[in-house]
């Protein structure tokens, strides 16, 4: 998601042309997916989540005119469904719950403790702290284009970014150090 | 992590999502779905055309024809709902999904509510309360790239907001309730980034945010259709929020930032500010009669609640928990939010 190329291509010729939309769909699922997984931590969720946003998405194709429109509905929606998801609690903590098991379980290795680490202390992030986390530093995206999509100020980012910083500095050192 | 870094994070970040598997995915099943509905989409705007041309769905510019523009009625979500602050009894409210910043009109008959437009730019809509007439109240690129805040004036007739300008920064801009937009419609001048525009109760000024908290004073004139301001004063130097009371005199505002936000008052010039509410609470709402404010109440990021003031008396009173305030309909009922951290 992070590129716009070929967005040039997203109009309504892709609507009737359905190799068309089949390219789209590969070129910015994967992508998509990415970004979801790193919201929710569990790869079967984030795919489940990208689809359903990309059907969202690409079903209003004629009505996107900017080049990279299509790219940054489909971010917006991908925040907005793991945000729909994530408020049924019940499920989250019982998610939670089974990622910490297979997260002590999994490896030895440093660099994947880390990146579980990473991963566990997303997940205990409020999802707007998530979000801008999330998409402040892996989809490498400036502070105002953070702020529309969670529509809040910059400030506010600037605010959401700090305290998630603060939350998986704690979480992160907690399970390392375990 | 290692180090405290934002460097650290990004790599965590871009090695933890590296760790997603090969993407199975139902491609072919999804671009079938989405086929499908965009599809549908376009035939809805064919025949939408259609019926436009056959004459039975008139969809014009709305500062051509001092007309708003007529919209197929979007899904609706139940994530509203009104709340009787007497019995404490709560009803679904239904709106077009992802409808924002709702603000019943003064005789109660429609609400005007901020949603994306086709390209996901923030507009605003009007519809009855019965959910019907659903309109498109501001074009892009007419006096905003993007509409915001809206907010009506006493009697009805004015609808000001926060408009997206030109400059990228946001300003005062005025309408009719139709979306018809005098000459001079653009009433924040001389103040930069100005946003959540309030009346005063006889509508004669416009208290709004812009470094601080400003009013201007409303001039009306070609018989009451047109309106432009005078510039701008600072009354406030901090302050977001601003809510004129119904009776006068007084705003309520959220004072502070971050963690010590809170709601607070003072006399209209700026004098005798006070607050009211404790930390981070913001957003106050006036009733109608001016007895009570609503505003919320922030435990977390996410876990937000409606509390009640009464002026006469000063006493505080939970209203309803995991809710935000939007709108009074009368003096009795408030619209609130449901939906978790909005």
């Amino acid at each position: 998601m992070k590129t716009t190329d070929g967005v040039a291509d997203v109009g309504e010729h892709v609507v009737s042309d359905r190799k068309g939309l089949g390219e789209l769909y590969e070129r910015s699922v994967p992508a998509a997916v990415r970004l979801a997984y790193l919201l929710t931590g569990d790869q079967a969720i984030a795919e489940d989540l990208a689809q359903d946003a990309f059907v969202r998405v690409a079903g209003k194709l004629v009505h996107l005119r900017r080049r990279d429109a299509f790219d940054d509905y489909l971010r917006r929606t991908v925040i907005n469904l793991s945000k729909n998801h994530f408020r049924r609690r019940a499920i989250e903590r019982a998610y939670l719950t089974r990622f910490r098991v297979v997260d002590r379980s999994a490896s030895h290795d440093k660099g994947v403790v880390e990146r579980q680490a990473m991963l566990a202390a997303l997940q205990v992030l409020p999802h707007r702290q998530r979000s801008a986390i999330v998409l402040r530093f892996y989809e490498d995206l400036p502070e105002d284009a953070v702020a529309e999509i969670l529509r809040c100020r910059p400030a506010t980012v600037r605010s959401l970014v700090f305290r998630g910083v603060q939350t998986l500095r704690s979480e992160i050192g907690r399970t390392t150090d375990a | 992590m290692p180090n405290d870094t934002y460097t650290d994070i990004r790599r965590l970040l871009a090695e933890a999502a590296s760790d997603v598997r090969g993407v199975a995915l139902e491609g072919d099943r999804a671009v079938r779905r989405a086929r499908r509905r965009a599809i549908v989409s376009v035939s809805v705007a064919c025949l939408a055309a259609l019926a436009v041309a056959a004459g039975s769905l008139q969809i014009v510019r709305a500062s051509e024809s001092n007309e708003s523009i007529p919209l197929i009625a979007p899904p609706v979500t139940t994530a509203h709902s009104l709340v009787n602050v007497t019995d404490g009894s709560v009803s679904p409210f239904e709106v077009p999904d992802g409808a924002r910043w709702l603000r019943f009109s003064p005789d109660g008959a429609s609400i005007i509510f901020v949603d994306d437009d086709a390209e996901g730019r923030d507009q605003i809509f009007s519809m009855r309360t019965d959910g019907s007439e659903v309109k498109q109240l501001t074009i892009p690129g007419e006096w905003a790239s993007a509409a915001d805040e809206p907010a009506w004036s006493p009697d009805g007739d004015w609808i000001a907001y926060s408009g997206v300008t030109d400059s990228g920064r946001h300003a005062i801009v005025a309408m009719q309730s139709n979306g018809y937009h005098p000459p001079r419609a653009q009433l924040s001048w001389g103040a930069s980034d100005a946003r959540t525009p309030s009346w005063s109760a006889d509508g004669s000024y416009v208290a709004f945010v812009s470094d601080g908290i400003r009013v201007m004073h409303a001039r009306y004139y070609a018989g009451g259709d047109s309106i432009t301001s005078d510039r701008p004063g600072l009354i406030l130097d901090a302050g977001t929020s601003p809510a004129w009371s119904p009776d006068g005199g007084v705003i309520a505002f959220t004072s502070g930032a971050g963690s010590e936000r809170r709601v607070a008052m003072a006399n209209d010039d700026g004098s005798d500010v006070r607050d009211i509410a404790p930390a981070t609470s913001d957003r106050p709402i006036w009733s109608p009669d001016g007895h009570l404010i609503a505003y919320n109440v922030w435990t977390s990021d996410e876990d937000v609640a409606v509390w009640l003031y009464e002026r006469a008396t000063g006493r505080h009173e939970l209203l309803l928990n995991g809710a935000s305030v939007e709108s009074w309909e009368n003096d009795e009922t408030l619209l609130v939010s449901t939906q978790a951290g909005n």
